[in-house]
């Protein structure tokens, strides 16, 4: 009797699967047009970090072009060192039928390469990456997109750099000179602090993890208490960092979120030890990306040529196309503090021609009678932390290769 | 010189934080294996302890709320491996590991769900404060000492009392007595009355409390009451060996939980060291900072190797640990 109702049940649960697998296949036969796939490398329900801001792109994207839910498919906390899993993932989202792919993550970029050169006739686009595949012939359909993140960082900088009063400024990086990503962050911001503060220096502590809750916060504890650090600021996914200095008492500037929300106490808005946090806006990019990557397909989702994604190619966004931003400035910041960022961000919306950091061209602010700040331009010569000069920092420098920190740098570990 | 007495001071205090939710694991451990259990569901156990605090701590603002939440949400584990393996007599091993990924996926279950629709508690400025700034008034305020001793979150003292409390109880009352008889030898201890079964349900549940406290602890304290998808992160694994590097013995596991917590410590403060004592300990600035995280899992090899190696008659392991308990097969 009791294998009886064992069996019975056995079948019972494999109808039941087999149904709810029917289902979901004739759902997916039912819609036509074009689809989006994304790869996530955290769970797509994170409120606050990297993931979020991706998600937040695609869904103002979506929203934007007036997509529906069915058209985006999501494949979240698949981590970017694991290539069957991100092969899996890939594979999944081409037999659903997907006529774009994107890759968030750095690490998916030669999985993403590889099924780019297999599937011609879907359109692939990598965030943060650097493989360059236009223009090797069949395989004009992969792009990678980025922006000068830096610039942003040189105004949180000048934020940093204006708060301090033991003039340390601690910053938890995810990696070290090998990732051209990190390096010229911390590079840029370094130039925003010494451009009000010449005699802050900054400490640097390397985490070798992109999201790592436990250490983040630790180094963020070290730096302010082994190194008197009292703004900490970090180029890493987590709340970590914003955490230490509000229970320390001190200062932080959060990356990739604001937050200012995610410490704050219940019933408070805006946790006013956060004095800002540089942010992305990645819609800025999808909604264009997205837009272009249609105009290569029909209607039913049939591809057409790829002669437009050629067109738009690498992507590379900077302050005019409103791809990032400062968060709003926190009460604890000096005054002055807004006026300053204005007016470099006024230097930002004119383009990176005129003036960009990593020029030889220093900035530095005047008080005037008036109570107004203006803008001295001076000549400089860019040194690294161990005295060598540095002269022609091009884009190829600050995407790909920048294995130097500029003097006023310590790091404090490898 | 003072820089280099903080900095000692600071990683010693790191370390401490760190190996005390270690020590809660290895001594509720320590409470399933000397009754006869060998329980590998601590990892699972944490996670569930640290879920059901975490989120009764921050709806209520009360520190002991979060602490009860988290000593029944262990409890409750407990009981289900207890009724499994005892009244069921399943594997143990097999059980253990269920309860890990049970619980594990409980709480990522409860803490995803919460998170995604925007309904995870914040903290109240309260019980931020009451979980941050711990020590004990006047005594923290002594320059080195009460930095070194006095500092901490009311949770590292409770699991150092726990810790001597559980030795007592083990090694010098009747009712241990009884517990390490039916870990020892079950057929033996039943043969003169000792309730075979109601020991070993009794030390199993009262051993998962104590786990969720430690869970409670990788919440509240270290990750400072934020969502993370991993609060547990592998510290339940290193407890079950500490408790093979503590003899079973939860007093030597007060060193050994801060000994573990020292290296997981290292990757954050041996910077600090290194700039405090720049002629001794300048080369660990070229240690990758990977070796540091590899280095507790290495160690935790390292000490299974040696205690597997080494076989004295002093092993306070329990000749019964890991057996199911048989009465019809005496």
């Amino acid at each position: 009797m009791k294998k009886k109702i064992t069996v019975l049940l056995l079948v019972l649960v494999m109808i039941v699967t087999s149904l709810g697998v029917m289902a979901t296949f004739t759902a997916c036969n039912e819609t036509s047009g074009f689809k989006i796939g994304v790869l996530h490398i955290n769970p797509v329900s994170s409120t606050s970090g990297y993931t979020y801001a991706h998600q937040q792109g695609i869904l103002y994207a979506k929203e934007q072009l007036g997509l529906s839910d069915s058209q985006i498919l999501i494949k979240d906390n698949l981590p970017d060192d694991q290539t069957d899993q991100i092969n899996a993932a890939i594979e999944e989202l081409i037999a659903e039928g997907c006529n774009m792919i994107i890759g968030t993550s750095f690490g998916y970029m030669e999985e993403l390469q590889a099924y780019a050169k297999q599937y011609p006739e879907i359109i692939f686009s990598h965030g943060t990456g650097y493989l360059d595949t236009f223009g090797e012939g069949e395989n004009n359909n992969m792009n990678n997109y980025f922006g000068r993140i830096y610039q942003v960082r040189y105004l949180s900088g000048l934020v940093a750099g204006l708060t301090t009063k033991t003039n340390n400024i601690g910053y938890v990086v995810a990696r070290g000179t090998d990732t051209a990503e990190c390096t010229s962050g911390v590079n840029a911001f370094t130039l925003g602090v010494q451009a009000v503060n010449p005699d802050a220096k900054v400490h640097v502590m390397i985490l070798n993890s992109w999201y790592d809750l436990v250490n983040e916060r630790g180094f963020a504890d070290t730096l302010i208490e082994s190194y008197n650090c009292d703004v900490v600021t970090q180029h890493c996914d987590t709340e970590g960092p914003s955490a230490s200095a509000k229970e320390h008492g001190v200062f932080s500037i959060g990356y990739n979120s604001d937050m200012a929300l995610a410490v704050a106490d219940e019933g408070v808005e805006r946790d006013p030890s956060v004095l800002t946090s540089v942010l992305w806006n990645w819609g800025a990019y999808y909604k264009v990306a997205i837009e272009t990557a249609m105009k290569c397909f029909d209607e039913e989702g049939n591809f057409v040529s790829n002669e437009e994604w050629v067109k738009f190619g690498n992507y590379y966004g900077d302050y005019t196309n409103g791809l990032y931003k400062l968060a709003p400035l926190s009460e604890n910041c000096p005054e002055g503090t807004a006026e300053i960022v204005a007016l470099v961000e006024d230097i930002m919306a004119t383009g990176t021609t005129e003036w960009d950091v990593f020029t030889n061209t220093a900035l530095s602010f005047v008080k005037g009678e008036d109570g107004k700040y203006t803008v001295v331009k001076s000549e400089r010569q860019l040194m690294d932390n161990e005295g060598n000069a540095i002269n022609n920092v091009t884009v190829a420098n600050i995407t790909g290769s920048m294995p130097y920190w500029v003097a006023g740098v310590e790091v404090h570990n490898k | 010189m003072n820089n280099a007495v903080m900095a000692i001071i600071l990683t010693i205090g790191e370390a401490i934080r760190r190996g005390t939710p270690l020590l809660l694991g290895t001594t509720g451990e320590i409470l399933n294996e000397k009754s006869g259990s060998l329980n590998l569901g601590v990892e699972g156990t944490m996670a569930v302890g640290a879920i059901t605090g975490a989120l009764l701590g921050l709806t209520t603002s009360s520190v002991f709320l979060a602490l009860l939440g988290a000593f029944i949400g262990g409890m409750f584990c407990g009981l289900i491996y207890a009724f499994l393996t005892i009244s069921l007599k399943a594997n143990q091993n097999v059980t253990g590991l269920a309860i890990t990924i049970f619980g594990s996926g409980l709480c990522l279950f409860v803490g995803e769900t919460l998170k995604s629709s925007g309904k995870f508690p914040s903290y109240t400025t309260s019980f931020y404060n009451a979980i941050t700034s711990g020590g004990i008034p006047g005594l923290k305020d002594i320059p080195y000492i009460g930095t070194l001793l006095f500092s901490y979150n009311v949770l590292v003292y409770i699991a150092i009392v726990i810790a001597i409390v559980v030795w007592i109880y083990i090694t010098k009352t009747k009712s241990g007595l009884r517990m390490r008889a039916a870990g020892e030898n079950p057929a033996a201890a039943d043969s003169v009355g000792i309730n075979v079964d109601a020991e070993r349900y009794k030390n199993i549940v009262l051993g998962s409390g104590i786990m969720g406290l430690g869970g409670v602890y990788m919440a509240l304290f270290i990750n400072n009451g934020l969502w993370n998808t991993d609060w547990i992160a592998g510290y339940g694994w290193i407890a079950v060996a500490l408790v093979i590097f503590a003899n079973w013995s939860s007093a030597r596991a007060i060193w050994g939980s801060y000994i573990f917590g020292l290296l997981l410590a290292l990757k954050s403060r041996m910077p600090s060291l290194a700039s405090a004592f720049p002629s001794i300990l300048s080369w660990s600035t070229a240690i990758p900072t990977e070796v540091f995280d590899a280095l507790p899992f290495i160690v935790t090899m390292l000490v299974l190797i040696i205690s597997s190696m080494r076989k004295n008659k002093n092993s306070g392991c329990p000749a019964g640990l890991g057996l199911n308990y048989f009465r019809e097969e005496r």
